[in-house]
């Protein structure tokens, strides 16, 4: 009985940790007149289909290092592709042209630094270092 | 001495001072200008020596000795951004083209994009044709699954000019999905070879004008394209068709294509038609190629069937191809390739060889006949694509 509560003690424990780790949001400035997207539009910016807000202000995402553990969250949830799969994708587009790809920075506070000085960024990052200065737009 | 000290102080030094990293490549000028590139390292060696396996129509090519400037390239672009809605891209890609036996550089694409408002793009200028469902980036190795696209569809194409002009696109959403439409008009070209000489020459292709639709589907893509244009024939054309009113003649290029990525299983295959408005019976073909396979982590391991036929009783040589490889995302910007194909031409000179010959001689001259392959053929691939 006790091993099995302990058991299950250090399992519920570890699930807390590893949601913690997986609480990523969505942001952008705190000026900024948007206040909610869903996973199709934050995807379709993140993946160069799409280059404006639906209020039609032009809207720079600003991406995490592929090995950043943000990074990794956000792929899973919203763009759905692996590293490697991504690296593919854009270089299909980069190289005829079509688009750029995202700015990449090595963690979320660089994120929200740049975020909370520029109001047509977008960006994502772990839920508590959120302040002030930026506004969440979608939790995943 | 002095100019050069000039343009590093008032050119090179800031761009020093202000470069990043950026996911691809370097940005300079507060990421107004980024440069990048891709390329792709290639082995290819056959089991015959009964003709040299072509990539593309160049002069040269694999047999029993390996050959390792079929696929090999290297390109470089540079892209400039004015505004969130102007921006410039210059390409250059170092290969052996079509006739060619050896490397050059050239600027493949050099266009100016102008984006007014969301999902519309026009741009002007040089770029390639988008005549497969992967034409434009064909070129780009790590972009793709296989190590080189199936030769008896996108070696069909008879342009191999690109486009000089300009095109309109616009991008349509529907729901979660996106439908995007391109016109495009200008002028290309195709590689006329003397019959008496065998001597290449480009000419040019007139009027060319094209229809592109493309759905993305999250998953999955479907494309459907036709593009016609006025070849410049050569005027020998005309002394050997009296009948036909060469000048008139308008080339055709039709195609049908789809890809889907979902579960790690990934699936593609197209469909293309070319045709003469006056020379069916020289040009006319059909080819069509399905891909299928499965990731396993880094690993993608692919199938592919492939084959190309005459059409309209034209004389066009038929070829079969049963290609198996490996894609390995070994590195973070590279992968590694392995592919192998056994490529059946039923006993015609097929689509991918530079065949032997043997001279003709008639009253008055003579002309080199390329001569057909007896047995399949099995190739050998290895490369390694990787982008920066």
């Amino acid at each position: 009985m006790t091993r099995i509560t302990r058991t299950l003690i250090v399992t519920s424990l570890m699930l807390a940790v590893n949601s913690a780790q997986a609480d990523v949001v969505v942001i952008v400035n705190s000026n900024s007149s948007i206040s909610n997207l869903s996973v199709e539009q934050v995807s379709d910016i993140f993946l160069g289909k799409s280059s404006r807000f639906s209020d039609g202000s032009q809207a720079v995402p600003i991406d995490q290092a592929p090995d950043a553990e943000d990074a990794g969250a956000f792929r899973d949830k919203v763009t759905k592709k692996s590293a490697s799969q991504l690296k593919s994708y854009w270089s299909k587009l980069v190289f005829t042209g079509k688009a750029q790809m995202p700015k990449q920075v090595s963690d979320g506070k660089e994120v929200k630094t740049l975020i909370s000085a520029n109001p047509n960024m977008i960006g994502y990052m772990d839920s508590k270092l959120v302040d002030g200065s930026v506004k969440v737009v979608l939790s995943l | 001495m002095f100019k050069t000290s000039k343009i590093f102080r008032t050119a090179l030094a800031p761009m020093i001072i202000s470069s990043s990293t950026a996911a691809l490549g370097i940005d300079f000028f507060d990421d107004r200008v980024n440069f990048s590139g891709f390329g792709t390292v290639s082995g290819v060696q056959t089991n015959s020596n009964e003709g040299e396996y072509r990539r593309e129509q160049q002069g040269k090519g694999a047999d029993k000795s390996a050959y390792f400037l079929s696929d090999s390239n290297l390109g470089l672009q540079l892209t400039g951004k004015a505004t969130s809605w102007l921006s410039a891209t210059v390409q250059s890609l170092t290969e052996v083209r079509y006739t060619e036996d050896e490397l050059s550089t050239r600027a493949e694409w050099a266009f100016i994009k102008v984006t007014p408002i969301e999902g519309l793009s026009i741009r002007a200028g040089k770029f390639a044709l988008p005549n497969f469902l992967i034409s434009d980036s064909r070129k780009v190795g790590y972009a793709n699954t296989w190590a080189r696209p199936a030769n008896e569809v996108y070696g069909l194409d008879l342009l191999n000019g690109g486009l000089e002009g300009g095109d309109i696109s616009y991008r349509i959403p529907v729901s979660d999905y996106s439908l995007t439409a391109t016109l495009l008009g200008g002028k290309s070209a195709f590689t006329d070879t003397d019959f008496f000489t065998g001597k290449a020459n480009q000419r040019d292709v007139n009027n060319v004008k094209a229809l592109n639709l493309v759905w993305d589907g999250d998953w999955y893509t479907l494309r459907l394209g036709h593009l016609r244009g006025n070849p410049d024939l050569n005027p020998i054309f005309a002394i050997f068709f009296p009948d036909r009113d060469v000048s008139k003649e308008m080339y055709k290029f039709s195609g049908f294509g789809f890809t889907m990525d979902y579960n790690d299983i990934v699936v593609q295959g197209e469909a293309v038609q070319r045709r003469s408005s006056t020379s069916n019976d020289l040009i006319a073909s059909d080819g069509q190629y399905i891909m299928g396979g499965y990731r396993i982590d880094t690993f993608l391991p692919y199938l592919q069937y492939s084959t190309r036929k005459a059409a309209e009783k034209s004389g066009v040589a038929p070829q079969k191809n049963i290609a198996v490889g490996l894609r390995w995302d070994a590195f973070s910007s590279a992968a590694i390739k392995f592919q192998i194909e056994h490529i059946d031409t039923k006993d015609t000179t097929g689509a991918s060889f530079k065949n032997r010959t043997t001279t003709i001689l008639f009253p008055g001259g003579s002309f080199e006949q390329a001569l057909p392959l007896t047995k399949p053929v099995t190739t050998f691939t290895t490369s390694i694509d990787f982008v920066f």
